[in-house]
């Protein structure tokens, strides 16, 4: 029995949308409505407001994925980039803080970012393994570091804003971002997830 | 152009926007300059940051949110499927009414709109829908065929910017696996097959020869039946010939 490849799945489904089909819009949400939402709620805990802006996401990605090349794209890493930075953008909003950084992510927003050079790797074993290794490479970090890359990657704040809300010295802070990203960024290399 | 290894660290929280101060205006000041290595490297942390960002803990969204996104991007088979049962209920009425009208028994009738009933699928939602506008058509004109009886007999509704309703009963049932074709038959040249069809064996047909034509280039409006799995060329064994009248 053939094993139903996501990526091959995710090809058909791009390739809808750019035929701007609003069906394959409600597959999409579909197959990953509930992870862009738990990425939204995470940040954002309001379940009207997450899902408001889980709404506006899914207008954003309609209004970008012709630039999405399907042929070596990996969708799942994009949608979930629009999505946290909407969520991020709302933060920044309601935190009156600058937006400004959002026009350089909208740049990053491009699908083209996500182009994938071995997409004949991405299988279904390769994601299960990839999200396992970042999972326990998260696991493995100190306390402290963990907490910092939750505040930067769950809930968008800076580092001076980390600084601000730990009372912790900007120095401090920094290292333990970076010492903390080094860490993820080794045991992906190690698995092979970038 | 400044070094990369400076940045080494910042791939990441760039990706993410978050990079602030003197360090992002030196790093975007670098990209700028169109450094290849560091633009590769920000896509590999794109990458990182959404594997990182998908760890969230598992939340589930109201339903309300996906009837949200599908009245914004997919309303209209919703509109389409209300527009289809009016159109499935009024074709089904007028297709019996017309029956009764044609002479037809009222067994003949229900039976027809019996199989328009079972017949739900969006396709076949369609047919009768095209067949109702052929029937509401100004200036259709009815020509009945095969009086007798117990030989395939009904009527052609025919208008010429809509189409051709043919509506029979009485045909032969078909060997196993054959299918009914109509055809039109032209008054010069080879019949041209129009769509293969199904009926119950001595139950009523219908059949739909889309617009716009050029009556006076049509004969007769012709069924015949076909093999299995052999596209239609040319008619294989005719039970009907319809003629259009003048």
């Amino acid at each position: 029995m053939p094993v139903e490849h996501p990526f091959e799945e995710d090809r058909e489904l791009i390739k809808r949308l750019k035929s701007r089909d609003g069906q394959a819009m409600l597959a999409l949400y579909d197959k990953y409505g509930g992870l862009l939402y738990s990425v939204i709620f995470r940040a954002v805990p309001d379940r009207a407001t997450a899902e408001d802006l889980v709404q506006e996401t899914f207008l954003r990605i309609w209004n970008r994925v012709h630039t999405f090349e399907e042929e070596k794209g990996r969708l799942q890493g994009w949608l979930v980039t629009v999505a946290r930075n909407r969520a991020f953008d709302y933060l920044r909003s309601v935190r009156n803080l600058p937006i400004q950084a959002s026009a350089r992510l909208e740049d990053l927003e491009q699908a083209g970012c996500f182009a994938n050079k071995e997409a004949s790797r991405d299988n279904p074993a390769d994601k299960i393994a990839k999200t396992a290794a970042v999972r326990q490479a998260l696991k493995g970090l100190s306390q402290e570091q963990r907490q910092v890359i939750e505040l930067t990657h769950f809930e968008g704040m800076t580092q001076t804003e980390i600084s601000e809300k730990l009372n912790k010295p900007l120095g401090t802070v920094k290292s333990l971002v970076r010492s903390a990203l080094k860490n993820l960024r080794a045991a992906a290399r190690e698995e092979g997830v970038v | 152009m400044t070094d990369c290894g400076q940045f080494s660290e910042d791939y990441e929280l760039y990706a993410l926007g978050l990079l602030e101060g003197p360090e992002k205006v030196a790093f975007d000041e670098h990209l700028a300059a169109g450094c290849e290595n560091c633009a590769s490297q920000i896509n590999a942390a794109l990458e990182l940051n959404a594997l990182i960002s998908s760890q969230a803990p598992q939340a589930a969204p109201s339903a309300l949110l996906r009837q949200r996104i599908s009245q914004t991007f997919a309303p209209a088979p919703a509109v389409r499927r209300v527009a289809k049962r009016w159109m499935f209920a009024l074709a089904v009425a007028a297709v019996v009414v017309v029956a009764l009208a044609a002479g037809w028994s009222y067994e003949h009738a229900a039976r027809l709109r019996e199989n328009a009933v079972a017949q739900t699928n969006s396709a076949e939602l369609a047919r009768l829908g095209n067949a109702f506008r052929i029937l509401q058509a100004p200036g259709v004109k009815q020509v009945t065929f095969g009086p007798q009886p117990a030989a395939p007999h009904g009527s052609l509704f025919i208008q010429d910017r809509v189409g051709i309703l043919l509506i029979a009963a009485g045909l032969p049932a078909p060997p196993p696996g054959w299918r009914y074709e109509s055809w039109i038959v032209p008054k010069n040249g080879a019949p041209k097959p129009i769509e293969p069809f199904q009926a119950d064996p001595d139950g009523p047909a219908m059949s739909l020869i889309p617009g716009p034509l050029t009556l006076a280039d049509i004969k007769a409006i012709a069924v015949s039946v076909e093999p299995p799995n052999v596209p239609a060329t040319t008619p294989t064994k005719v039970i009907l010939a319809a003629p259009l009248g003048d």
